[in-house]
């Protein structure tokens, strides 16, 4: 992965979480579950993508898992 | 925030015809080459068909509950439980169109035009674009789509003019000679890309008129139907079907071949500086509508307080995703139409009959019946919609009467083309005579009679 696109996200992100986590107490506890949501995701997602992206979720495999059978079934429909 | 936003029926139209349309540029039109072969500019017809029921039911559901967006009438319909997974779905599907085209943009970028700039960069650039607009509303991403859509739209256009002397009829020949079957699944395929009008049920709130805004978004549809046949002819003619069906980008290819003169090259860096804020813009709508979504969880009045964790998840997700073109590129043409089925479709039938049962607005046009311009607006339905079904009518002649000769397919091909741009002119007429007649009885309402 690029370094500058690391450092300007990891960056960014920490601010920006640091900011929420000062502020949270002043925000309706709906809006801090989903902010929470959001946040935890993200820092899921990247950890994932640190490793090699099929090794702990195979995201794009999943999604694709049935375009092959679609594929399949068209070119014997036509 | 939210009810702050209101948008009138020309950014209406014009922005579901660039999150239709732009969307298809990128990849798509080399599946439908490789399925319907040179017939492949008949595949159209059902996908419009398929979004004018989905713009349908959404302007049904704007009469059922007025003020309230898909994602609010999901939690009054489904209840607060069952309403959130419902919600969550359409989010994910929200976020499924969002990486598609965030990956997919930065995928072309980097074969085509930016081939030294690491891929992250171009999408981290991308995703800080729509975050700044997840900062504003629609209104603003309606506006900015007004100086480049029309813009994209004529340049479209003029692609056949452009491309007039690498032009050849006899590419297109035999017309409509491929199977009714490969003419059936090349109408399917498309579905999934026309799906992405599910996004306008994230912005119901920003309708104040139901039949209006139900014309409006049907004249966009069209405007994308006819755009995309168009393109398509001036594919097949400068290509033929084995070309364009074996490259990954196409469009970017057939831009490529324009020569007017010696001195007028790389035309394509001014085209797809116009077409990347028109696909911008697109990507921002479907953004935003994954804002409101969001937004519906926790307090939506200030959903730009989700921008920045939305924009980051989004970010990295996209990297996550689809790591090879094929892969993306058989996602959108086979597994997309499917998942826009199986989830709109029971959806968009509750919402009907929810719909039905609830209607609280009665009036279904802004004009007294009787009047000239309520003759004019019933004409131009009935219009457009015997055009279209021509449309459907000069396809099914075409394969099953007509034989196979050049004279017979010129003839059909020529019909097609011109009822389907009747349908697109009615549909622009229907929308005005509405509009007209809201604008009329809105002065009516102040002061003086209606002019019979």
């Amino acid at each position: 992965m690029n370094r500058l696109f690391l450092l300007f996200f990891c960056t960014v992100f920490i601010v920006k979480l640091i900011s929420f986590l000062w502020t949270r107490k002043r925000m309706p506890g709906k809006q801090q579950a989903v902010l929470f949501t959001l946040y935890g995701l993200t820092i899921f997602l990247f950890a994932i993508l640190q490793f090699q992206q099929t090794q702990l979720l195979p995201v794009g495999h999943l999604l694709n898992i049935l375009s092959p059978h679609i594929k399949m079934w068209v070119d014997q429909l036509l | 925030m939210i009810h702050k936003q209101v948008i009138n029926h020309r950014q209406t139209a014009w922005l579901v015809g660039n999150v239709l349309l732009t969307g298809m540029l990128i990849s798509f039109f080399h599946s439908l080459a490789g399925v319907a072969k040179m017939d492949a500019w008949f595949s159209q017809v059902v996908p419009v068909g398929y979004a004018i029921l989905v713009a349908f039911v959404l302007a049904e559901m704007t009469r059922a509950y007025p003020g309230k967006n898909m994602f609010e009438i999901v939690f009054i319909i489904f209840g607060k439980w069952f309403g959130g997974i419902v919600n969550i779905v359409i989010l994910l599907y929200i976020w499924l169109i969002i990486c598609l085209d965030i990956k997919g943009a930065s995928k072309f970028f980097h074969a085509t035009l930016l081939p030294q700039t690491p891929i992250e960069i171009t999408l981290i650039v991308l995703v800080l674009l729509i975050m700044y607009y997840g900062k504003t509303s629609l209104e603003i991403a309606a506006r900015v789509n007004e100086m480049y859509f029309p813009v994209f739209f004529l340049l479209s256009m003029c692609m056949y003019v452009l491309l007039g002397n690498e032009y050849s009829f006899e590419r297109l020949e035999p017309i409509l000679s491929t199977s009714m079957n490969r003419l059936l699944v090349s109408n399917i395929l498309p579905v999934g890309i026309y799906g992405d009008i599910f996004l306008f049920g994230a912005f119901l709130h920003a309708s104040t008129h139901p039949r209006l805004f139900f014309s409006a978004m049907k004249h966009g549809i069209l405007i994308v139907g006819f755009t995309a046949t168009m393109l398509l002819l001036i594919l097949l003619g400068v290509m033929g079907y084995t070309i364009a069906s074996r490259l990954n980008f196409p469009m970017f290819i057939l831009v490529q071949q324009i020569h007017v003169t010696d001195f007028l090259d790389r035309v394509e860096i001014v085209m797809f500086s116009l077409w990347f804020p028109a696909f911008a813009i697109k990507v921002v709508v479907a953004y935003l509508a994954f804002l409101v979504g969001i937004g519906s969880f926790g307090g939506q009045a200030h959903y730009p307080i989700y921008n920045f964790p939305a924009g980051w998840m989004i970010a990295v997700t996209s990297i996550l995703l689809f790591q090879r073109i094929p892969d993306l590129d058989m996602f959108l043409s086979y597994s997309l139409p499917l998942v826009v089925l199986i989830l709109q479709l029971p959806l968009i039938t509750i919402f009907y009959i929810k719909s039905r049962m609830n209607r609280k607005m009665d009036e279904q046009v802004s004009m007294p019946e009787g009047t000239k311009l309520y003759r004019f607006f019933r004409y131009s339905v009935w219009v457009g919609a015997i055009a279209m079904l021509g449309c459907v009518l000069t396809i099914l002649a075409g394969q099953f009467f007509l034989d196979k000769s050049e004279l017979g397919g010129i003839v059909t091909g020529i019909s097609f083309t011109v009822l389907f741009f009747i349908a697109l002119l009615a549909s622009y007429a229907e929308m005005q005579a509405l509009n007209h007649g809201k604008q009329k009885t809105a002065r009516k309402k102040a002061s003086g009679a209606f002019r019979q």
